[in-house]
């Protein structure tokens, strides 16, 4: 199995550490980080990742117009997207994934769980 | 005007015509006869004068000649000795010549003489005539008479000669003037014959034209006189035609006075006579026919009987009564027929007996029919007498009363029966004789008003006078208008007055009874106690009045609608609501014209499953409102019912909830962005933690240090977060009481600079201070944490070496405390100056990460300045700075 290839879109610095700490600790893949939704893109068009963990409440660009942005490109448009969201309830989830993305997985989040969540939801062996 | 004075007239008229034309006629002799006159004794005599004068001059200028010419031969003779009587001779011709000569101009001068005098007379303008005339018959006469003179001397031959020729030219002219004034004269003659005669002509065609004329006007005269006499003949012909056909209606209409109008009215007066005979006559026969009539359509028995009674006559009720037909009883005595053994033959005797005498005799009898069966009957024999006084018929008149007798007792029990029902009913029952103005008034009439029987009389006025003031106009209106005939029946409500003082409502219901000429005679009704009903007629009213006081006074929407869904009722709320006046809603379809699109079909739906009792107390839906706004509406139904429990619509009272689903949706919003803030930093918490409890990082590490750094940081974000969160529902809840004293504001200011002072340190940033001592009334603790936090949020915002101000100020026109919090930062865009005070509203939504902060300092600011009755705004240049101000009262 080659290494997984996963981009974390997160404004939240401390955050975004603590994912990308659990994701290279647990499952030990290679973790690119982005700021915002726009550096999100770019990165995602620059580097292909096999994933994509976007954080839904940002400034600016939010997740939603993030996702819609790699929608419309086409080097990404089929990388499989997830959620990071702080709305717990099943329909503010179920509203999310109409918008076509893979899957949503809300906040707080341990590291372990994290990495089962995204491998089912990606289907992935780990 | 009579007849025969007309034709006497038009005789007259006629007669005066013909005196006219004759007077005419003798005017024209008259006339004609004059100018006639004026022709023969003027003009022929001046004509004939003409002639004698020219005649005489001819004569008297051959006269002339001849004795020159005698003179010149008895010269030539002398000359050649010639015989002495043949001188003598010629001297006695010559004499004989003169004497005519002399004779002629005697003859002359006698003509022009005569023709002067008639010229004179007659025609004075022909004087010219007469002096042409003169000169040259006088020039002719001179000439002549010199002639003559000459011829006495001797050798006078070549002077004759001339003279002659002279006398041949004055001649000559002469005869030329005469012929002038002869034309003249001709001419003269044939103006005055004409005259003449066209002065016969005129009067000739005057005369022919006037008798023609005459002719014409008595022939019109006639043909008039004529058709009018002939007209009134026919008039006359024509009605005595009609009346001999029988129309004894017909009348001649003339209305002169003359010989035709006193014919037509004696005429009329005939007519009249026989109309007024032969209508007796009919009547007479009418009268004898309806006598016979009534007879046989009399419904008692009638016989009448020779003076053995012996039936002559029955009529077809005897027969009905009796069983008996005409012919059967004929001939036959009431004896032989009708006896029952009810009463003594001597009864029968004494009545017979009675009778004989002339007496009339009545009684009861009971009698056998022919069926054998008995009846009641009730008889009356009345003897007809002859003039001797015996008895010639008897007239029997009988009446089966059996059925009045039955009918009396059915009568009797139909008013116990009537009595019974009006006392059940508790009605009161009157009747008034309107000719003897009494009113029977029953007792119960009398105890609905609490009286006893014998305290009311029977006097209009007992009613009247009881009638309340107010209704009492009302009740006389109502039985004028029955009584005229304007109302079919009498009926009206009103207060009468009780015994005991007190007024009761009566509903009180009659009818009149008119006679022929359309006078009331009689009238009678009943009157119910409603006081009961009035009261309760009242109190729904009170109650109506409440509840749709309470509709139309309610902050809710009340709409009924009918079966269809067709708005039957709508309150004001809801016109005030949607802006919509009451016109443009009722009869209107609900669905299609108040509803969203989106809604019409499931709410009509909803309608109709309500009306099929599948209830659905409760929905919610939007309204629109006439500017096309969509209004959210809490529902309640109910259904609406006829009196005989069908359902006839809706009523649905709707709260307006827009407000509070927009409050509920902004929560909403609020405790998703709670969530949010919350999470996020307990998601760094929860990860960072695990990463080192599970052991998957050393947390001695370099990187387990960092991750305990990031899960502190959190920690204390989180503690001041949730302090923010709590801090402010406790303000807005108003839990947190302000303990207000006086404080001086420059102390507020020092205490909060001296509390930020090392954050402004660290920051490199001066704060400076312009207060004046100001004393204002607040809560000092809340006051120094509203200006830290503005303080705080100045020195994040503003650059190295900047200074951030504070001054504090009276403020003279709103006698307010104005605090002012001045940096020269980034500035803040127009669009956010509002917004950054409500919560997790920042410029940035990153600055809470950058900068710290919790989103909620500003609106924690806001709720303390507001609960102090101040206000909080921001003034802000973007890139110079900004100006956080807030007022105290």
């Amino acid at each position: 199995m080659t290494t997984k290839k996963v981009l974390i879109v997160e404004d939240e610095d401390g955050l975004r550490q603590i994912i990308q700490f659990s994701l290279e600790a647990v499952a030990g893949w290679e973790v690119l980080t982005a700021a915002s939704g726009r550096e999100g893109l770019e990165k995602a068009k620059a580097e292909k990742p096999d994933a994509i963990l976007l954080d839904v409440m940002m400034p600016e660009m939010d997740g939603d117009e993030t996702f819609r942005h790699l929608q419309a490109s086409a080097p990404t448009k089929d990388i499989p997207t997830i959620f990071l969201t702080s709305k717990a309830s099943k329909s503010e989830q179920q509203e999310l994934l109409n918008l076509g993305v893979a899957g949503a997985i809300a906040k707080p989040i341990k590291p372990r769980e994290l990495v089962e969540e995204i491998c089912r939801i990606l289907d992935w062996q780990n | 005007m009579k007849v025969r004075h007309q034709l006497l007239l038009s005789y007259l008229f006629i007669s005066l015509l013909g005196i006219l034309a004759g007077l005419l006629g003798f005017k024209a002799i008259e006339d004609s006869h004059q100018r006639f006159d004026q022709v023969i004794n003027e003009t022929i005599p001046v004509k004939n004068e003409l002639n004698d004068l020219q005649k005489s001059i001819n004569d008297f200028v051959l006269c002339t000649n001849e004795i020159i010419f005698l003179k010149q031969k008895q010269q030539q003779e002398s000359g050649s000795n010639q015989s002495f009587s043949l001188a003598k001779k010629r001297e006695s011709e010559i004499i004989e010549q003169k004497k005519d000569w002399h004779s002629d101009q005697k003859d002359y001068f006698s003509a022009l003489v005569k023709y002067e005098k008639l010229i004179e007379e007659f025609f004075p303008e022909e004087q010219e005539y007469l002096q042409d005339l003169k000169k040259s018959s006088q020039k002719v006469s001179r000439i002549s008479k010199d002639l003559i003179y000459l011829t006495q001397e001797h050798n006078s031959g070549s002077v004759t000669i001339h003279k002659q020729q002279d006398l041949e030219q004055a001649n000559e002219e002469f005869n030329k003037i005469i012929e002038v004034a002869l034309h003249h004269e001709d001419l003269e003659l044939t103006n005055r014959t004409n005259a003449l005669y066209s002065t016969f002509n005129v009067y000739k065609n005057g005369i022919l034209s006037f008798t023609i004329l005459s002719l014409l006007l008595a022939i019109a005269i006639a043909f008039l006189l004529s058709h009018y006499i002939l007209k009134s003949l026919e008039k006359l012909k024509v009605t005595a035609v009609a009346i001999g056909q029988g129309n004894l209606d017909t009348r001649i209409k003339i209305a002169t006075k003359n010989e035709f109008g006193i014919l037509a009215n004696t005429f009329n007066q005939m007519a009249g006579n026989l109309q007024q005979t032969t209508s007796n006559l009919k009547k007479a026969e009418q009268h004898n026919a309806l006598l016979a009539n009534a007879l046989e359509h009399v419904a008692d028995a009638i016989e009448i009987t020779d003076e053995e009674a012996n039936f002559l006559y029955v009529n077809p009720a005897f027969t009905k009564i009796t069983g008996y037909t005409s012919q059967e009883v004929m001939g036959k005595t009431p004896a032989a027929l009708f006896r029952s053994d009810q009463h003594s033959s001597d009864f029968y005797e004494e009545i017979f007996s009675i009778v004989a005498k002339g007496e009339i005799w009545r009684g009861l009898l009971v009698s056998k029919r022919k069926d054998g069966t008995l009846y009641d009957q009730e008889i009356t024999l009345s003897p007809i007498l002859n003039q001797k006084g015996l008895l010639t018929n008897i007239v029997a008149v009988k009446r089966d009363i059996s059925d009045r007798l039955q009918a009396e007792l059915a009568l009797q029990k139909s008013e116990e029966r009537l009595g019974l029902v009006l006392w059940g009913s508790k009605d009161g029952f009157w009747d008034w004789n309107v000719e003897t103005n009494q009113i029977f008034y029953s007792t119960r009439w009398k105890s609905m008003r609490g009286f006893a029987e014998h305290e009311i009389g029977s006097d209009p006025d007992e009613c009247i006078k009881r009638v309340h003031p107010d209704d009492v106009n009302a009740f006389t209106e109502a039985l004028q208008d029955h009584l005229s005939h304007k109302s079919l029946t009498f009926a009206i409500e009103y207060r009468t007055l009780c015994k005991d003082g007190s007024y009761i409502w009566i509903l009180d219901r009659g009818q009149a009874f008119w006679d022929e000429a359309g006078n009331a005679v009689r009238m009678a009704g009943l009157e119910t106690d409603i006081t009961q009903q009035k009261q309760i007629e009242a109190t729904l009213r009170e109650s109506e009045r409440r509840w749709r006081s309470l509709l139309e006074n309610v902050q809710l929407v009340v709409v009924n609608l009918d079966r269809f869904g067709k708005v039957e009722y709508i309150n004001p709320f809801f016109l005030e609501l949607t802006g919509y006046n009451q016109d443009e809603v009722i009869g209107q379809d609900w669905f299609a014209n108040f509803l969203p699109q989106s809604q019409k079909q499931q709410v009509k739906k909803c309608f109709l499953e309500i009306l099929a009792q599948e209830f659905y107390p409760y929905h919610q839906n939007s309204i629109l409102t006439k500017s096309g706004q969509e209004r959210a509406i809490a529902w309640n139904n109910t259904l609406l019912h006829n009196a005989h429990g069908e359902i006839v619509g809706t009523t649905s009272i709707g709260e307006d909830i827009t407000e509070r689903q927009m409050m509920e949706r902004t929560k909403d919003e609020f405790i998703s962005v709670v969530s949010h803030e919350l999470r996020t930093p307990l998601a760094s918490i929860q990860g960072g933690l695990n990463l080192i409890s599970s052991g998957l990082m050393a947390p001695q590490s370099d990187k387990g240090r960092h991750v305990i750094e990031i899960v502190a940081e959190n920690a204390d974000r989180l503690v001041l977060l949730v302090n923010d969160i709590l801090e402010l529902e406790r303000l807005k809840l108003g839990k947190v009481k302000l303990s207000r004293k006086t404080c001086n504001a420059t102390d507020l200011l020092s205490k909060a600079r001296d509390m930020m002072q090392l954050l402004a340190n660290r920051s490199k940033i001066t704060l400076s201070i312009s207060a004046q001592p100001i004393q204002v009334d607040a809560d000092g603790d809340r006051i120094i944490q509203v200006l830290t936090n503005l303080i705080s949020n100045a020195i994040k915002f503003a650059p190295e070496g900047s200074t951030v101000s504070l001054t504090v100020e009276h403020q003279e026109t709103s006698n307010q405390v104005l605090f002012q919090v001045k940096d020269q930062g980034r500035g803040i865009p127009a669009d956010k100056l509002d917004s950054i005070f409500e919560r997790f509203q920042q410029v940035d939504a990153s600055d809470s990460r950058k900068k710290g902060g919790t989103g909620l300092g500003l609106a924690i600011c806001r709720s303390i300045v507001e609960q102090h009755g101040g206000q909080i705004w921001a003034e802000s240049v973007l890139e110079q700075g900004s100006i956080f101000c807030f007022t105290l009262p």
